[in-house]
Order: C-alpha cells, then sequence, then structure tokens
C-alpha cells in the first residue's frame, strides 16, 4: 500500500477536499484516508474500497505500507 | 456509463425545496452562481434520512463527504471522477428506476398521495410527478412553486 496525498487541482470544482489517502499501490482500492478538512483519520475498508484515480495527481507520500495498523494514525500530519 | 438524463439541475432543485432547506448556505464555494434555495421541501418535510445513515451504510464518499447531491453538484460544474461518477449515476438510476414506478402506479396524479416519494424523488433529481402527464414536465413543477 501507498500514502498519497491528492493534488489534483479541481478547476471545475475547485472546492473538492484533497485528502491523503492510503492506496493499493496500483491506486485501485482505498483504505483509509485523512480528512484534509478536520485532519481526522478513518478507515474505509479492510478489504479496500473501489477507488477512482483517473484525471487526479498524486504525491507519494510513503511506500510499501503493510497495513493500516502500521501507520500513525493520531499524527498524520507529522509526515503528511 | 450508464447514461444519466437527471431532470432538474441541483439549482432547480434548490430552488423547488429540498432537504429542508438546510443542506447548502447560498454562499457555500460548491456554488457558481448564487442560487434560490426554499426554505421548506416542496412535497413533504423531513423526506431525508439524516447523515448518520447515510455514513453507515457507506453512500458517503471522502470526495463528496456531503452526499449525492455534493456529488450531483460537482458533476454539473463538470468535475469528471469516472468510476465515482459511474457509482453515483448508478445509484441514482436505481432508486428512480424503483420509486418512480411505484408513484406512476399509485400516485393517480394526487400530489397528496406518495408525498414522501415524490420528495425522494426530487432530492434525486428525478420527476417527482411521473404520474401526471405534462408536455413540459419542468416547467410544471417550476409552476407548483408560483
Amino acid at each position: 500500500m501507498i500514502v498519497a496525498k491528492e493534488i489534483t487541482e479541481w478547476d471545475k470544482a475547485p472546492s473538492t477536499p484533497n485528502h491523503t489517502y492510503l492506496l493499493s499501490d496500483k491506486k485501485a482500492k482505498v483504505y483509509a484516508y485523512w480528512n484534509v478538512l478536520d485532519g481526522s483519520f478513518h478507515v474505509m475498508s479492510d478489504k479496500g474500497a473501489n477507488f477512482s484515480a483517473s484525471r487526479r495527481r498524486f504525491d507519494i507520500i510513503e511506500r510499501n505500507v503493510q497495513s493500516i495498523d502500521e501507520i500513525n494514525t493520531k499524527d498524520p500530519f507529522s509526515k503528511r | 456509463m450508464q447514461a444519466f438524463t437527471p431532470l432538474l439541475s441541483p439549482y432547480d432543485m434548490l430552488e423547488l425545496g429540498v432537504f429542508d432547506g438546510s443542506y447548502f448556505e447560498p454562499n457555500d464555494p460548491d456554488f457558481d452562481r448564487t442560487p434560490v434555495i426554499a426554505e421548506a421541501n416542496l412535497f413533504m418535510p423531513g423526506a431525508s434520512q439524516p447523515m448518520s445513515v447515510w455514513l453507515e451504510n457507506g453512500w458517503i464518499t471522502p470526495e463528496d463527504p456531503r452526499g449525492w447531491f455534493q456529488w450531483y453538484l460537482r458533476y454539473y460544474h463538470g468535475r469528471r471522477i469516472p468510476d465515482l461518477d459511474a457509482w453515483q449515476i448508478k445509484r441514482q438510476r436505481s432508486f428512480v428506476a424503483r420509486h418512480s414506478a411505484q408513484v406512476r402506479k399509485n400516485g393517480n396524479g394526487d400530489l397528496n398521495l406518495r408525498r414522501k416519494q415524490r420528495q425522494s424523488l426530487l432530492h434525486w433529481a428525478a420527476d417527482p410527478i411521473p404520474d401526471i402527464d405534462t408536455d413540459n414536465k419542468t416547467q410544471a413543477i417550476k409552476d407548483m412553486i408560483r
């Protein structure tokens, strides 16, 4: 899994939030995300929910994340 | 992707009366023009389930934390996230097909019948009066608030 901060420029809907996501390596599944609006951490699904990365841009912050438990959810913005 | 043919724009919906008028403020950054927001629902107050139910059922996505209407507003403005769009369109089509058929069958053209379903169809940008024949459906609905 990877931790990816979204950097999409939403020219058609500029208020769309750019969260930081815990994604599968190919960005087809989302497991969790840090909400950019309030800093909260949310687990979406241990098995991964469908995710659509098409037309979106991301900065990869971490690679080779093995599990949701591995990442520091309480201090999400120390690295992100 | 399946065809997506909502009857009403997000701005039409707000003007007609959805979400008890409390879903958005007129100055919300999601709007690209100042909307007219009716303070009350057109057909029936309190027709929505609470946000907690939306969350429990997985109907809220990180991209659009206020649900389907927010997705629709952004889609209407031209944003495209293909898989997310396909999922939201599928949800809309599924809901509308089921409830529109029930209103068409049991509504009898009486606006006092099936009020909650009519309001719910409006919340999904769909025709809330499928049981009434008229040449200009959108205008007929808008005439209800005049």
